[in-house]
């Protein structure tokens, strides 16, 4: 695989988790697109029994982690902060509803999880940020 | 970029990917996993106007592509398969209910962020090849002289 291509597949691939985690956070932090906005999201998700920091944590996380993948900054930390919140999401909320997306199964966050796990690894790759500011050209 | 660390990470992909394709091609060919079978998704698609190739392309299509994905077997031509079914299924199927899923039951249908992730993986997929641990890369290694 030439380096070009691998990078250019990382640039691609961090828009996908990227676009969708943007879209969530600003929906529970700002209430953006239909979204309930951060008091609303706090009182939902401490009313399903989570503690008050996990409604925070998420509603920023996702924000912060979905333009930080689309951007490629501090993009390994954004993975792994999606892929912890992913593995919750599949365990503790869909896994009880089976796989299929189309009963609020598990398989799309699974998906994400995935491929935060594989952004983890891989890093961000030279379209990013995190590689500019390493090369000191910022 | 260590490339140990990225061939695992594509092989974690493909894996999902696989097993989300695998799954509904099951569903629509099978039957299985509560899908309707190949009779009745015909039957569904052709009612709702697609030519009557495109559900029997779709069917086997995600079924072969997901084994494909799985096994790293002519990977990017499964990548470029799924890309454009998912591309057909943002804009064909899905936009007209918005990004977000239908999770709180409030919209007509699903909206298309799932799809279009499935899509955008795809695409890098189709950039990136299978990696290191897959049969296209065993194969190619074979063929060296």
């Amino acid at each position: 695989m030439s380096s070009r291509y691998s990078n250019l597949a990382l640039l691609v691939i961090r828009l996908a988790p990227g676009i969708v985690f943007f879209m969530h956070g600003a929906q529970k932090t700002l209430g953006w697109f239909g979204g309930h906005g951060l008091q609303g999201t706090v009182q939902g998700m401490t009313k399903m029994g989570m503690p008050q920091i996990v409604p925070y944590l998420v509603s920023l996380g996702e924000l912060a982690a979905g333009l930080g993948l689309i951007v490629g900054l501090l993009t390994r930390i954004a993975a792994a902060g999606m892929f912890v919140e992913m593995l919750g999401a599949v365990l503790i909320v869909h896994l009880k509803s089976g796989f299929f997306a189309e009963h609020r199964g598990f398989e799309y966050p699974l998906t994400l999880c995935l491929v935060c796990f594989g952004i983890l690894l891989m890093g961000p790759g030279a379209y990013s940020l995190d590689a500019r500011m390493r090369r000191g050209r910022f | 970029m260590d490339s140990r660390k990225t061939d695992t990470a594509l092989l974690l992909i493909r894996l999902i990917l696989g097993l989300v394709f695998l799954a509904h091609g099951a569903q629509k060919v099978f039957g299985l996993f509560g899908g309707h079978g190949l009779q009745a998704t015909v039957q569904f698609m052709t009612k709702s106007g697609m030519p009557v190739l495109i559900p029997y392309l779709v069917s086997f299509g995600e079924l072969a592509a997901g084994i494909g994905f799985i096994f790293g077997f002519l990977t990017r031509i499964a990548a470029a398969g799924m890309f454009l079914e998912m591309l057909g299924g943002v804009f064909l199927i899905h936009w007209k209910n918005g990004f977000f899923m239908n999770w709180e039951g409030n919209q007509k249908g699903e909206g298309f962020e799932y799809t279009l992730t499935l899509c955008v993986i795809c695409l890098a997929l189709l950039i990136s090849g299978a990696g290191a641990y897959s049969i296209d890369a065993s194969m190619r290694r074979r063929a060296l002289p």
